[in-house]
């Protein structure tokens, strides 16, 4: 064998799912390799394929698929292997980092033990010693404090320590293929950042070979060697990463790469200076929200002492990490949390310690889109009624009125009229979404809240999204609160940002001035967090990032 | 022969629940009216729900209605002539098996059988029907309210439902149906029903517990809705699926309670009867008897199983993700059948 041979070569590689009596294919003729210490990065939007592929190489699909073609590791079939072949593959020479760390983790053990599992299942190796590599794998992948770190759950760490631990599990046997099935997807674009300059290191250190996959064309800029592009199971095109981002020949591979969200990219979104004088939509006052005690567990304070305004027609983009405390402004403005100190203005009425009856009343000028679309529709509920619900419950209309106004809303967030009688289940995270954004929409409110409700979208549907919620906004000027943690996206939209950390407001100005001008040290960061489709201009980014990281470090 | 051609005529009546549903699909539908068209098109449930009626109509008219406490009886008759105390001599048959005159047989004393049974089916279907809807709703209602407010009415709720949990009901049904035995059988059903809804509740608030945390409990607050209708139009029919197993559970457990009860004495006293007590009474039949032993437990099983087939249908109708389908499979081997027919 000669250095040069790749560690994973596919060839002709088939994957079929039995579903209702016939076989839908999931991946085509798929042909690719990856040699050691390289990078291959295979995109596309959800239901591509690519998630598919990658668990299809270890026979981790589900009991209707069938696979065909053959899949080698270090020149060993892996393809319709029986279970113990594979067994000692697994963990071994290939391992994987999931989507999800907290569910990818058992939460009855401890990190340290699911750790010292793999490596006692793979070698002869007393608990004393594989509890010493476990500590160095959690120091490799600079997980703080790691000898704590190893005696504790998954639930006490963050999401981004969680998703370290993970990799440090998987990198335990040393394999020589590591899988990454979109390993920052769950994650916030400044701890995305981190974990991809972990990769980025720890390939450099363990010449492994690297299959990465993602959505995001920004995440595999200049991480990647080769990528992969693949769209409804069919590679649409595989090139060197320079080539891709500069000379993408495929259109569907330049619509990925226009979809991710540049900063800067957008003409300035100005406001009638009419607007401007008006009576603020919403205004919040010196607010504090604390969630209270519970048995041991202190109070918390999640929002300290924030005020803003939002005036009619404008878009207020409130960024800021998970945990910052930007959710529970976007719940409290609505009257879903109670507010404990200060108050919070909806044109004109406040509604700290107001009554339900009042703030029923108040709902019919007030809108929401929540962020996770799947749990925000009643599963129960087909569409068309929930989409109609809020007009029946302030009896704005009834029977064929409301049949009516539901086919309207449906037109305007351009969905078949059909699809009212379908269940969520039934819809894409794209189409949900848009459902989302019907009903918020049903009241015509003059003040819409979005939390986050682009954060579970592919980027192209995120583009589409936000193309229609502006085209929306132009036409009805209610004002909004867009809540989100990607600068990105903000950036398309608002025309003011507001920056929070820790419950506190760090920075609020218009979106130029925010973006071109930033005054606080954490909103350069925010800044530079986030991913730019084109590997040059990614590396110069990076390294400005690690500077700036570095000189907030003294 | 004449097998094989009706065999091959009768794949001609190809379904056309889904595709006739397709012109529907413009017109808006609410939950209700989705829920009654999927219900209706799940075939064991429909025959299950059409047995149950037809069953308890034949029963009733049978044997007739028996109102009133045993002391002040208020009866109408049915069309059966005879009735439960009647005694025949066994001249149709001499061990008392179904003859033209008795179609169920005779008892060992000589008594209509058809009588017996149907007087017991239809104290059985009662006695099911009281404890299972009061059962039902009891520990729906409780287990709704105290899962979605939590807090002060969560403990106090619970802490009475350990409390009757702790309270064996068997016991307690015994002292009643001692005590007041002289009142009938609809008083003891619905004492055992006012015991009967404890695991149901525990059940409800966990699916409570667990849905009222999602987000679009959030969305309908928002959207103006008060909390009876978040808990009857958005919590409960997701908990559905819980309370269906749960009450179909309940109402075959209530025939074995009934039985129970009646076996040691308490529950249905002769001479009025219930199925459990006529399988409790002629389980050694078996042999010398059978019909005795027979009909009643036949009947038992019919009734369990079209309430399981009718639970199963509502929980389907309730659960989109139960989307029944025409297999194209199914079309295939359709098709090709009807070409050999025209061959």
């Amino acid at each position: 064998m000669t250095t040069n041979e790749p560690i994973l070569k596919v060839e002709n590689f088939n994957v079929e799912f039995w579903v209702d009596g016939v076989w839908y294919p999931a991946a085509i003729d798929m042909n690719f390799e990856v040699a050691a210490g390289e990078v291959l990065a295979i995109v596309g939007e959800s239901g591509s394929g690519k998630s598919t592929t990658a668990m299809g190489l270890m026979g981790l699909l589900a009991p209707n698929a069938r696979s065909s073609g053959s899949v080698t590791v270090k020149g060993v079939e892996m393809l319709n292997q029986p279970a113990h072949v594979l067994r000692k593959f697994r963990g071994k020479e290939v391992a994987y980092i999931f989507q999800e760390p907290m569910t990818a983790l058992n939460p009855v053990y401890t990190v340290g033990f699911q750790i010292v599992e793999v490596l006692r299942n793979h070698f002869e190796m007393g608990p004393a010693a594989a509890r010493e590599r476990s500590i160095e794998l959690l120091t490799l992948v600079e997980l703080p404090n790691p000898v704590q770190a190893f005696d504790k759950y998954p639930h006490q760490l963050s999401g981004g320590q969680r998703q370290r631990a993970m990799i440090a599990q998987a990198l335990a046997c040393n394999p020589a293929l590591l899988v990454a099935d979109e390993p920052t997807t769950a994650l916030d674009v400044t701890v995305q950042a981190e974990i991809l300059d972990l990769i980025r290191n720890l390939k450099d250190k363990l010449n492994s070979a690297i299959l990465l996959i993602t959505h995001d064309m920004g995440v595999v800029a200049d991480l990647s060697d080769r990528i992969l592009v693949m769209k409804d199971g069919l590679t649409v095109e595989e090139d060197s990463s320079a080539n891709i981002f500069n000379r993408p020949k495929h259109p569907y591979t330049q619509s990925l790469l226009a979809s991710v969200p540049k900063l800067g990219s957008v003409a300035v979104r100005t406001l009638d200076s009419v607007a401007t004088k008006a009576n603020p939509v919403l205004e919040v006052i010196d607010l504090i929200i604390e969630y209270p005690k519970r048995g041991r567990i202190p109070a918390f304070r999640a929002v300290d002492g924030i005020s803003f305004a939002i005036q009619p027609g404008e878009i207020l983009g409130l960024v800021g990490e998970s945990g910052s405390g930007k959710t529970t402004v976007g719940r409290a403005a609505i009257g879903l949390l109670p507010v404990h100190e200060g108050s919070i203005k909806i044109l004109g009425n406040d509604i700290a310690g107001a009554k339900m009856r009042d703030l029923r009343e108040l709902r019919k000028y007030t809108g929401i889109v929540f962020q996770d679309p799947a749990s925000s529709l009643n599963p129960r509920l087909p569409i068309g009624e929930s989409i109609g619900e809020p007009l029946f419950l302030a009896k704005e209309a009834k029977g064929e009125e409301l049949n009516r106004r539901v086919e309207d809303l449906l037109d305007s967030v351009e969905l078949p009229r059909s699809y009212r009688n379908r269940y969520p289940h039934e819809l894409s995270g794209g189409q949900k979404q848009r459902v989302g954004i019907a009903r918020a929409l049903a009241l015509s409110p003059q003040l819409l809240i979005a939390d986050e409700p682009t954060s579970a979208l592919d980027v192209s549907v995120q583009a589409r999204f936000l193309d229609l919620l502006q085209e929306l906004q132009d036409s009805l000027k209610f004002a909004c609160l867009f809540i989100t943690h990607d600068i990105g996206v903000v950036d398309i939209l608002a025309h003011r940002i507001a920056v929070m950390q820790n419950g506190k407001l760090v920075e609020v100005g218009l979106r130029d001035q925010i973006l071109n001008k930033p005054q606080e040290l954490y909103t350069k960061a925010l800044l530079a967090a986030v991913p730019v489709p084109d590997p040059a201009e990614q590396k110069k980014r990076r390294e400005a990032r690690a500077k700036l990281m570095a000189a907030a470090g003294k | 022969m004449a097998i094989n051609l009706r065999k091959k005529s009768k794949p001609q009546a190809v379904e056309l629940g889904e595709t006739g549903s397709e012109t529907a699909d413009v017109q808006g539908l609410s939950q209700g009216q989705i829920i009654r068209r999927r219900f209706f098109q799940h075939k064991p449930a429909v025959a299950g729900l059409i047995f149950m009626i037809s069953f308890a109509i034949f029963v009733y008219s049978a044997s007739g209605l028996h109102l009133g406490t045993p002391k002040q009886p208020f009866s109408i008759a049915g069309w059966w002539p005879a009735t439960i105390t009647d005694t025949f001599d066994f001249s149709a048959c001499a061990s008392g098996c179904p003859s033209a005159a008795h179609p169920f047989g005779q008892d060992s004393i000589g008594r209509d059988y058809f009588a017996l049974v149907t007087r017991g089916a239809e104290i059985s279907l009662m006695v099911m029907v009281v404890i299972g809807s009061l059962g039902g709703l009891l520990g729906t209602i409780m287990g709704s309210v105290s899962g979605f407010f939590g807090g002060m009415i969560d403990a106090v709720l619970m802490r009475f439902t350990d409390f009757i949990i702790t309270i064996p009901a068997i016991l307690v049904g015994a002292v009643i149906g001692y005590k007041a035995g002289n009142l009938g059988v609809l008083p003891l059903a619905v004492f055992l029903g006012l015991f009967s809804w404890t695991g149901l509740t525990r059940l409800v608030r966990g699916e409570f517990l667990s849905l009222r945390e999602r987000e679009f409990v959030d969305a309908a607050r928002v959207a103006g809705a008060s909390n009876r209708r978040i808990i009857f139009k958005h919590i409960l029919p997701n908990s559905v699926g819980v309370i269906i197993v749960s009450v179909t559970l309940l109402l075959s457990g209530s025939i074995l309670t009934e039985t129970g009860l009646s076996y040691l004495g308490f529950g249905v006293v002769s001479p009025d009867v219930s199925l459990g007590l006529l399988i409790a009474q002629y389980q050694d039949s078996f042999n010398f008897a059978p019909w005795l032993f027979w009909w009643p437990g036949v009947i038992i099983i019919a009734i369990a199983l079209s309430i399981n087939f009718i639970g199963d249908g509502l929980r389907d109708a309730f659960d989109p993700r139960q989307r029944r389908k025409i297999k194209k499979k199914d079309f295939l081997m359709k098709a090709s059948t009807r070409e050999a027919v025209n061959k």
